[in-house]
């Protein structure tokens, strides 16, 4: 990381970088790199594409910093430019419209822990294929929110703006997310009081 | 200590910590939970499942290496100097983009080319003309080198030697790469690097030696020298440490034009400043010995004159100094455990005098000695 902006936020960094110094935006690139990554490769497999439309949003960005103000936080902000980028990119060549971009199915392949037992392991991986399960019954774009909201910790406001939705249709989207969540640890319980044994051992 | 509501199953799968603990097995964070598990015996089915979640959602997420980061971060960079370069309003001749040159008569061991020095001039006026063209120039070879040439990396903790096709070695610094290609069309071997390496490079004159780095280039016969071109920072610079070499911007290098370079000696560096644009001359910290037999530096009542020479002659410095005002000075001192600049202290000491360093050559200010 550059040393000049070491200890600043992202929004500082961001109103350094709307002054036309590119060492700023070298920053924000590097900073955020990881991530626009991941959330890309969320919506294709083809990786290329992905760093593409990186590399083409922090060059619009810098092109057109002059019309561009202060943003309240920039990691989401470039998210939504990517998301958007992504969009208009899959449509030219796949069957999908520009507000039809879809989050890929859910990988089930989870991490492999050499500490835990193998019984455990196998009751992890029942626990998730259930998780799996109910979160592919939801819609795509509640995928995304529940993505968005539990694992980039954005709140409502923040997922309203990365996916072009009216707060209120967050809210919704999210409300149902979550009860479906609820439903998945109280499936646990009721069902699986092994498990919970087995993993009360394990956590101590 | 942290101190969480957690109220529902959400709230935990949302929270920062609890990630940290599941995906990184982060034990600070881990102590926390353990024992908030043990306060909440009955919530235990939210951490299961929010586990399980957490690293549902987190599954397929990769780490890029850094130096695939830094890659790609230069390349933006890159792409936006080349737009800004396209965008230069008008042409400034005071625009202070000239290479900082000595101007006084400073007679180098080496010698600088008549011709070199004009060029740094004659450069001076064309390049920012030039410039659109030249970067477009840069560009174009790259892409060409990324296709035939071969790409070493090193992505170890310590420096990694690399062993070249032509018989030169590379110490590639962590962090590094560098793409080498032989061109037989311009019987050239080239080297575009990113980073930091110290390079031994093979003899073989008809092959020139050409390190580019996106703000230098260095050309070299053969000779041992370092480079350091690390993105994120400000200063490019080369360091010699023997033989010779000749040191451009890429943007004038890759021209058609006559390229503004200059030469470095050993104990030289140059550096250039990214943002002001601009190549300086400056010496090593700890100049180093390159004559092979230098003799030992214990005089005395030796003229000044004498010892000023002896020390050009074994560092390879350019001492320069009013032969007319030192003609009366003597000086008796025994300098050999001291480094060059504890040998030119003293000296200077001795005979009131002080020093300045331009563009690589010590200038001595002097009254002289009565007599």
């Amino acid at each position: 990381m550059n040393q000049t902006f070491s200890g600043y936020s992202d929004e500082e960094i961001w109103s350094v970088f709307l002054t036309g110094d590119s060492a700023a935006l070298d920053c924000i690139v590097k900073k955020h790199y990881n991530l626009l990554y991941n959330y890309g490769r969320k919506f294709t497999q083809d990786t290329d594409l992905v760093k593409d439309c990186i590399q083409e949003l922090f060059l619009a960005l810098w092109k057109n910093r002059a019309g561009t103000g202060n943003t309240a936080c920039v990691k989401y902000y470039l998210m939504k430019s990517l998301r958007r980028r992504l969009a208009r990119e899959l449509s030219k060549t796949g069957n999908i419209t520009p507000e039809s971009l879809e989050f890929l199915q859910l990988n089930m392949q989870l991490p492999q822990s050499p500490e835990v037992q193998k019984i455990q392991e196998e009751r992890h991986a029942e626990l998730s294929a259930r998780v799996v399960q109910a979160i592919s019954a939801l819609s795509k774009r509640q995928q995304e929110i529940i993505y968005l909201r539990f694992y980039l910790n954005a709140n409502a406001a923040e997922i309203g703006l990365i996916m072009n939705l009216s707060r209120q249709s967050v809210y919704n989207l999210l409300q149902l997310a979550i009860s479906r969540l609820r439903e998945i640890s109280d499936t646990v319980f009721k069902h699986d009081i092994g498990y919970l044994l087995l993993l009360l051992a394990l956590f101590h | 200590m942290h101190n969480f509501e957690i109220n529902s199953i959400d709230d935990l799968v949302a929270n920062a910590s609890f990630q940290q603990w599941i995906l990184s097995n982060d034990e600070k964070e881990g102590a926390y939970w353990s024992r908030w598990i043990a306060d909440n015996p009955e919530k235990l089915e939210w951490v299961a499942a929010a586990r399980s979640v957490i690293q549902v959602l987190a599954a397929n997420t990769v780490a890029l290496p850094p130096d695939e980061v830094a890659a790609a971060a230069a390349a933006i960079q890159h792409k936006i100097l080349l737009e800004e370069n396209q965008h230069v309003p008008g042409f400034d001749l005071h625009s202070g983009r000239k290479i900082r040159i000595n101007s006084l008569p400073v007679r180098f061991k080496w010698g600088i080319a008549a011709s070199l020095l004009l060029a740094i001039f004659a450069g001076t006026l064309i390049v920012q003309t030039a410039k659109v063209k030249n970067a477009r120039a840069y560009e174009s070879i790259l892409d060409k080198a990324t296709k035939v040439g071969t790409t070493y990396r090193n992505n170890s903790p310590g420096a990694r030697r690399i062993y070249l096709p032509d018989g030169s070695e590379v110490d590639l610094q962590t962090g590094s790469s560098l793409i080498y290609m032989v061109e037989d069309a311009v019987a050239r071997r080239e080297i575009f690097l990113t980073g930091e390496a110290f390079f031994n490079v093979a003899t073989d004159p008809s092959h020139p030696f050409i390190v580019y780095t996106s703000n230098i280039v260095t050309r070299v016969l053969g000779t041992s020298f370092r480079i350091k071109a690390v993105p994120d920072e400000t200063v490019a610079s080369i360091t010699v440490c023997t033989g010779k070499v000749s040191v451009y911007k890429t943007a004038s290098f890759t021209s058609q034009d006559a390229a503004e370079g200059f030469v470095l000696t050993p104990n030289q560096k140059a550096e250039y400043d990214i943002k002001k644009e601009q190549i300086s001359k400056a010496l090593v910290e700890s100049p180093q010995v390159t004559k092979k037999d230098p003799g030992d530096f214990s005089f005395e009542g030796a003229p000044v004159i004498q010892i000023f020479r002896e020390l050009q002659d074994a560092y390879g410095i350019s001492i320069v100094f009013d032969e007319q005002t030192l003609s009366t000075c003597s000086v008796t001192a025994v300098l050999d455990d001291k480094n060059f600049y504890g040998k030119l202290n003293t000296v200077c000491k001795i005979i009131n005098a002080t020093y300045e360093i331009i563009d690589g050559t010590i200038v001595i200010s002097a009254k002289g000695c009565k007599s």
